[in-house]
């Protein structure tokens, strides 16, 4: 049977039998792995605990299907000091991750780009920005890379003072005189540029919602629902 | 091999406990059947008793067959002023058999975590916010798990209670008492180490 080590950060654990748990992971020579992490909850065992989140744990796996079974772990690092809002901005990217990966299909600039969006996270004070690059790059990453310059039909440059359409699987093209929810420019512009303005945040978030639904499916994801205020 | 009907039932039923698969539930259906049926029978109205009975307690959530249970109609409890938000009903066990807590629970029944699809209102948040509403709680005190969704939830809270000015504490980390340092993990240590206190 097939044996090897994977250096991966846990997407989601969830309990297996009397004391071990079921692992999805984000590693970095497969990409999207699952494998049942055997006795982890245990009291004696020595790997307790060894199923955070956002920690980097190396860990041995064996077997050739699509479940594997974990071994030996090790936390690489202490875990990415994440808390509050950080926090919620990290599970849902952890959300969105365990929908749109494929299953072991590697991903290494997904990987790096996932461990650098959680060290952004636990430093910057502002979170928004880190997201919408984070959902940015998954969409490029993904296949669907937009145009923030030019209108995909005319191919014309975007103006700043026109208003623009956005079409799924094409991209922006100029609005026509009855669009309701049509993008100002100026905003698409900075989009493309990554200069975030609180205007151009709101329009990129409203942008990734659009342009990751396809890949997302119909079922709303759970963790936006943390950042609705209690009160 | 084929087991009469009512058999297979058993076997069936008895695969809804946790941990307990195929091999578990013949092992434990057939030991009941040649052994203790007596204790079969006592079991099977003691299951059927407290499925049909046990529900939540209106004002803090935890098990109950009354409609509040034994800790929140606790006068004394209730006019302490302190709410302690647990994870789940063994935690409520834990804090009493330490003795120190004399105030009342809320028990979440579960913690934020998305990817389970367990949000604010599955574990009882707009319950807890009508609660501290009320305006009897003084003190929150978050006692759920040191996990990242444990934390979440933690911070959740902790903004439920700021926007109505309620002060909240943590649970402390740090060594356990009897342990020795050397088996401590790094992220408990370095923890311990942050939160020093004076002598």
């Amino acid at each position: 049977m097939a044996e090897f080590m994977v250096e991966h950060y846990v997407l989601h654990a969830t309990p297996y039998k009397e004391t071990s748990a079921l692992v999805t992971g984000f590693s970095l020579e497969l990409g999207k792995i699952r494998y049942v992490a055997k006795g982890v909850y245990g009291k004696s065992n020595k790997f307790k605990g060894l199923t955070q989140a956002f920690t980097l744990f190396s860990t041995r796996l064996s077997g050739n299907g699509e479940l594997k079974s974990g071994y030996a772990s090790e936390a690489l690092h202490k875990p990415v000091a994440l808390q509050g809002t950080a926090l919620y901005c990290a599970l849902y990217c952890n959300e969105v991750l365990v929908r749109l990966l494929p299953h072991e299909e590697p991903f290494e600039t997904g990987f790096h780009f996932y461990q650098h969006t959680l060290q952004r996270l636990a430093k910057e004070p502002q979170a928004e920005p880190v997201l919408r690059e984070f959902e940015l790059f998954l969409l490029q990453e993904l296949g669907s890379a937009y145009d923030f310059f030019y209108d995909a039909l005319s191919n014309d440059p975007i103006a700043p003072e026109k208003s623009y359409d956005f079409v799924l699987e094409q991209g922006f093209c100029l609005a026509s005189a009855t669009s309701k929810q049509a993008f100002l420019g100026e905003h698409i512009l900075a989009i493309g540029q990554q200069n975030w303005s609180p205007q151009a945040l709101k329009v990129a978030k409203y942008f990734t919602r659009l342009a990751l639904s396809p890949y997302l499916g119909n079922k709303p994801l759970k963790s936006r629902e943390l950042f609705q205020k209690p009160l | 091999m084929k087991f009469s009907p009512l058999i297979n039932e058993l076997i069936d039923s008895l695969r809804c406990l946790p941990g307990v698969g195929a091999k578990s539930a013949q092992r434990m259906a057939f030991s009941l059947l040649q052994k203790n049926r007596t204790g079969a029978l006592k079991l099977s109205a003691a299951l059927h008793d407290a499925m049909e009975h046990v529900q939540h307690c209106e004002t803090c959530r935890n098990f109950t067959e009354q409609r509040l249970c034994e800790i929140c109609s606790d006068e004394e409890r209730t006019a302490s002023g302190l709410l302690c938000v647990v994870e789940s009903p063994q935690d409520v066990i834990a804090i009493e058999q330490s003795g120190e807590f004399s105030g009342l629970y809320f028990v979440l029944m579960g913690k934020l975590s998305p990817l389970d699809g367990i949000g604010p209102s599955e574990i009882g948040m707009p319950l807890l916010q009508q609660r501290l509403t009320e305006g009897a709680v003084n003190e929150v005190i978050l006692a759920t798990n040191f996990t990242m969704e444990g934390e979440a939830t933690a911070y959740y809270i902790t903004e439920m209670c700021k926007g109505l000015d309620i002060p909240v504490t943590r649970l402390a980390q740090g060594v356990p008492i009897g342990g020795e340092l050397e088996q401590v993990d790094s992220n408990t240590l370095g923890r311990a180490f942050k939160t020093r206190s004076s002598l």
